[in-house]
């Protein structure tokens, strides 16, 4: 059997695996609460591995890899920002979240923070369904044509057919099994990915020397490749540090991630998925890292006539049996649509129960609510299909932003919820909106490329917004209350 | 020039210091307490009026 047969088989029965698991998973949701948030089930391991696989992209696979072969060791920086964010969402976020939404019944994040601010909760509502739309629309679209690449490179498909036959498969299996479905294959997913990074990068680590030998090679070919600060210092150490770590303050308000701690079975399955989700972090930006590093000694060539960030898969191919190899790209893929299924139930979640019912007042019994989703699922996962195979390039701009946009406008407001910040609903909302639009307008002036990533400042401009607009309500309501 | 300690430690020290970190927030975390089934966050029904299938939780 030669290679390309390998691969179309490993490739195909990974396909087949997520389309069983969309199908097992569609007969057990009957209701809005299996639908949208698998009827609060999930155990430790599913909880734990879906949401992380669901925040990592193929940007993990492929742009830290490709950013740890050109920076050399100071790429590495980006590993404790995330794991900083998977600290405060896994230790603070996710045991108050889940407790919180289970009381009031929440369904979506939208829902818990009207429930929790109701005396703006239609307005949260919206505004919290139009970042949802405006950040994840263009993310999943983005996503789908990376879909569209890898297949192109790991099978030969023509890029449009790649992207369809990728897109089809996640909209049909969140279309049939929802909630449940993309938990179950994200977390199928990340047990691939996982697997690949950590495999890859001992292979790779191995094949230069081991690990002193590695390092030294790279510090013969560049003294600076090995220096954690890559010879920065001053103003742009500052702003490169700033930027690195500021990464992970984007986890707290990413909606797709966090519906996932709202649907733990238990506290008890939270606690234990925070070891789990804090060990699979730590294996896999620390394996996307070494690779990276090894790469730039075993693929030198690539800085000069290749893409660095087609290291992971030239490498797989390079060094492995056609089966491991199979595997190893089947996680590109897995990265890319665990992360574009999971956005396209919330995109979905918040245009169908968050707008169509609670804002607009649609009243739908339990089966039409979850067929009132599943379109949802279908009309969205169809257009961002439609957009991708439109090639508009311009839609990468939006997957710059949108972990930033929903970083700054949802994360200030999860974190003062969760640790009983005084937040006034018109503080949450002001928090919201500052978030979203100051992600706009800095990545708009160019101001990330000159001074500094987007995220920190956004974030911190949300935070001040609400703890002023909070105060400012407070104030006017003690003399009507007559408090001092 | 070779590698210095500081790439050592932020190369093996750190990802090492997480996961200590979190081994540690997880011992100190708080116990689970049971929810029983009928209470208002493990009610009898679901929202479209199936029977609850789940088992008791833990709050």
């Amino acid at each position: 059997m030669n290679v390309h047969t390998t691969l179309v088989l490993v490739v195909t029965a990974y396909m087949a695996a997520l389309l069983w698991l969309g199908w097992w998973a569609a007969r057990l949701t009957r209701s809005p609460e299996e639908f949208f948030l698998a009827g609060r089930s999930l155990g430790a391991w599913v909880t734990a591995v879906s949401s992380t696989a669901a925040s990592e992209s193929g940007w993990v696979v492929l742009g830290a890899v490709g950013m740890a072969y050109t920076q050399g060791v100071s790429a590495l920086w980006f590993a404790p920002g995330c794991l900083l964010g998977y600290l405060v969402n896994l230790y603070l976020v996710a045991p108050a979240l889940r407790r919180q939404s289970a009381q009031c019944g929440s369904l979506t994040l939208p829902d818990w923070l009207a429930h929790r601010f109701p005396s703006h909760g239609k307005s949260l509502r919206v505004a919290s369904v139009l970042v949802i739309l405006l950040c994840l629309g263009g993310y999943v679209a983005a996503q789908l044509t990376a879909t569209g690449k890898a297949m192109e490179a790991i099978l030969g498909l023509p890029y449009r057919t790649g992207i369809l036959l990728g897109g089809l498969v996640i909209v049909a299996y969140t279309f049939a099994g929802g909630f449940r479905a993309v938990s179950w294959t994200d977390f199928f997913q990340g047990l691939i990915m996982v697997f690949a990074l950590v495999s890859m990068p001992l292979m790779a680590v191995a094949a230069v020397g081991g690990y002193s030998p590695l390092l030294a090679q790279l510090a013969a070919q560049d003294p600076q490749a090995v220096s954690p600060t890559g010879g920065r210092s001053g103003w742009a150490l500052m702003s490169f540090l700033v930027g690195m770590l500021g990464i992970g303050l984007g986890y707290p308000g990413q909606p797709h991630v966090l519906t996932r701690y709202m649907a733990a079975a238990s506290p008890r399955a939270i606690r234990q998925s925070q070891l789990i989700a804090m060990l699979w972090g730590i294996l896999v930006f620390y394996g996307a890292g070494f690779l990276g590093l090894a790469g730039r000694i075993l693929m030198p060539q690539l800085a000069t006539t290749g893409d660095p960030e087609q290291l992971f898969p030239l490498l797989a191919k390079t060094m492995l049996p056609p089966w491991l190899a199979g595997i190893m790209l089947a996680a590109i893929l897995a990265a890319i649509m665990s992360t574009v299924s999971s956005q396209l139930l919330v995109a979905a979640s918040a245009t169908s129960h968050d707008f169509t019912e609670q804002v607009l007042g649609a009243a739908r019994t339990g089966p039409a609510s979850v067929l009132a989703g599943r379109l949802a699922v279908l009309i969205l996962g169809l257009a961002a299909l439609w957009v991708a195979l439109g090639e508009v390039r311009v839609v990468f701009w939006f997957v710059l932003f949108a972990w930033s946009g929903l970083g700054a406008a949802f994360g200030p407001v999860v974190l003062a919820s969760v640790l009983g910040w005084n937040l006034t609903g018109k503080g949450a909302l002001a928090t919201i909106l500052t978030g979203f639009f100051a992600t706009v307008a800095w990545k708009a002036t160019g101001l990330s490329q000159t001074l500094v990533y987007e995220l920190p400042p956004a974030f911190a401009l949300a935070t001040a917004a609400g703890w002023m607009f909070s105060h400012w309500e407070r104030r006017r309501a003690a003399p009507r209350q007559g408090l001092p | 020039m070779g590698p210095s300690w500081s790439t050592h430690l932020f190369l093996v020290v750190l990802p090492l210091t997480f996961a200590l970190a979190s081994l540690v927030l997880f011992t100190l975390g708080g116990r689970d307490e049971e929810i029983p089934r009928g209470s208002p966050q493990n009610p009898q029904v679901d929202v479209d009026g199936a029977p609850n299938t789940q088992p008791p939780g833990v709050a």
